[in-house]
């Protein structure tokens, strides 16, 4: 067999391993799993599967966020913050262009490199490591994940990608929490000014639709309280399921309607909440931004890959060798990088709503766009307390399960 | 032909030179650091920087007319330092080192604010279980007159976005501590320590 014979059987060989590893290594089955069982209300379940699971290091930052928010699901809001904190320190330290990861995300594909997530969902982290510190009281920390979220919106750091509301919203309220009033004001004020159908009150948080919009849906039947109660509840309210990056591309994909919820004390409706963020919006908008520089990547790596096979077809003079190669390279290993946040809700909104100083339980009643019920969930904690500020959160998912039928 | 396996053999040979004699880079190693060395990885906030500005503080408020025209030493409670910066800081820290120092100064004596709750469960069963002659008696805890608080805050510059290699990353910080005269409401001393480091952070690593 001569040199040149034994190179190309051996690149081959070495293309099956790294096939097999990169393919083995892509699939992350343990978040795949875990995901479906907190959607499914298993949230003790989906945790434990997340607790051991083997996943590359290159996954390390989406199992921490997975983990995180079915943590905060399921009450644990300071080991939710550890993975949220912990996931927000690796991202960190991936800001350092890994050239050896880079380098093979240019023969094989995008999936080989750690992920980082969008610049949404990078925000999104400290976004939910501040629902825990609210959760818990702990004022100061949720304040220094305010300073870290208008860190992440600032131009120098986020570049033209989307801005949203709710990540706004929730720096301000955030220091509004430890008294930081201007800047709270500044961060509401910036909120208001990316809302087409809100105004933000930048002294009270408080949300209003604004006089020219008419479609936020059943607007007429919420009546205000006729108490003028003093204090107020602020409750960040979670709806629907993130998209997952083939949904962004799937015109065949429903993204449905904007929900709402109401707020109601002891059967009397407090008021309602207002969306701030779609998590689809910001995942289509990014995804289109990429586009152009994702597409230009996979055309110069295909051609670098129709190279190599090539200089193999022509090396071994064996044209089988030759499309054996490109069928390694390019149908196997050319996979698009579909790894995304995908326990993120969809809808992100406020109800900041009076409420009587007494409070200690009240219902989230879930509402679609046409205004029928589709959950109610009764919330007696988190409710922490801040002067005549009661906070809280609630998301739209199913009642825990305790059976064991899925594992 | 020949040469290349010559060559292949060499690289051979220093891989396993390498591996065999333990190159520090492949082996975990453990070593004691002096903490009163100035150490820094980079350009926030580490305990050489703590260790620092509480020693600072602590100096000037022993140093300060507040403490040395006082005939005894006065009492005073903690009310913590708060964290305005972007950073997970540990201010509890901050305020354990000054009271400590302060403590062994003798310039100041400090309530155990920290602990009331267990104080008092510790009284109440003293008093339902202890005998009489070692019972604490209920109703002679010192009153403090003085509220240490303060806070830490940070500023940070990176440099701009731009064809480069390295990161240029410059944080500011300023601790400021306050002693409040509980009866007054009159802020009695206060104080401000500040240092700023840079620090060069690579964009491409291996």
């Amino acid at each position: 067999m001569s040199l040149r014979r034994a190179i190309a059987h051996l690149s081959a060989a070495g293309c099956f391993i790294l096939a097999a590893l990169v393919l083995c290594g892509c699939r992350t089955p343990a978040l795949q799993a875990a995901r479906y069982q907190f959607y499914a209300g298993q949230y003790e379940k989906a945790e434990e599967r997340l607790v051991d699971a083997k996943v590359p290091e290159i996954d390390r930052v989406l199992l921490l966020m997975e983990r995180g928010m079915i943590r905060q699901a399921t009450g644990k809001y300071e080991e939710s913050s550890s993975d949220f904190i912990a996931a927000a320190d690796l991202l960190e330290k991936l800001q350092t262009y890994s050239v050896s990861k880079g380098a093979a995300s240019l023969v094989v594909n995008d999936g080989v490199q750690s992920f980082r997530g969008t610049p949404f969902e990078r925000t999104y982290v400290h976004v939910f490591t501040a629902i825990n510190h609210l959760s818990v009281a702990n004022w100061d920390n949720a304040a220094v994940e305010a300073r870290r979220i208008i860190k992440s919106l600032d131009p120098s750091v986020k570049s033209d990608y989307p801005e949203d509301a709710f990540s706004r919203y929730m720096a301000g309220f955030c220091l509004s929490m430890i008294d930081d009033d201007s800047n709270a004001a500044l961060q509401y004020r910036l909120a208001s000014g990316i809302l087409d159908q809100y105004i933000v009150s930048p002294d009270t948080g408080r949300i209003y639709p604004r006089p020219a919009t008419n479609d936020a849906p059943n607007q007429e039947a919420i009546l205000p309280p006729e108490e003028r109660w003093s204090h107020e509840l602020v409750c960040f309210v979670f709806m629907g399921r993130s998209p997952g990056s083939s949904d962004v591309w799937n015109e065949r994909w429903n993204p449905g309607r904007t929900m709402y919820a109401e707020i109601q004390h002891k059967g009397k409706v407090l008021g309602r909440s207002y969306n701030l963020a779609d998590t689809f919006e910001l995942a289509f908008t990014t995804a289109e931004m990429e586009a152009a520089r994702k597409v230009a990547k996979t055309v110069g790596r295909v051609i670098l890959k129709e190279v190599i096979a090539d200089a193999v077809e022509n090396q071994t003079d064996s044209a089988a060798a030759g499309e054996l190669m490109r069928f390694i390279l390019i149908g196997l290993l050319e996979q698009p990088d579909l790894r995304r946040w995908e326990t993120l809700p969809r809808w992100l909104q406020v109800a900041r709503v009076p409420c009587p100083p007494e409070l200690e339980s009240f219902d989230v009643v879930f509402k679609n766009a046409a205004g029928a019920t589709v959950r109610t969930v009764h919330v007696e904690k988190p409710i922490t307390r801040r002067r005549n500020t009661f906070i809280s959160f609630s998301r739209d998912l199913p009642p825990p399960q305790n059976s064991a039928d899925t594992k | 032909m020949k040469n290349s396996a010559m060559l292949l053999n060499l690289g051979l040979v220093v891989l396993l030179g390498l591996f065999s004699s333990g190159c520090a880079a492949f082996r975990a190693s453990t070593a004691d650091v002096d903490v009163r060395e100035q150490r820094h990885m980079g350009s926030t906030y580490d305990y050489s920087d703590m260790r620092n500005i509480t020693q600072d503080v602590v100096n000037e408020l022993l140093n300060s007319p507040f403490l040395r025209d006082k005939t005894s030493p006065p009492i005073v409670m903690i009310a913590g330092v708060q964290n305005r910066t972007s950073r997970y800081v540990d201010t509890k820290a901050l305020t354990d080192k000054m009271r400590t120092a302060l403590i062994q100064s003798g310039a100041a004596q400090f309530v155990n604010e920290a602990r009331r709750e267990e104080l008092l469960r510790e009284q109440g069963y003293q008093a339902a279980h202890a005998t009489a002659d070692t019972q604490v008696q209920v109703g002679r805890q010192l009153g403090a007159r003085y509220m240490l608080s303060g806070s830490l805050m940070e500023m940070e510059s990176t440099s701009p976005r731009q064809v480069r290699v390295s990161k240029q990353q410059l944080n500011y910080y300023k601790l400021t501590i306050e002693v409040t005269d509980l009866e007054t409401g009159l802020i009695a001393w206060t104080t401000e320590q500040e240092f700023a480091r840079q620090a060069s952070l690579p964009l491409i690593g291996w």
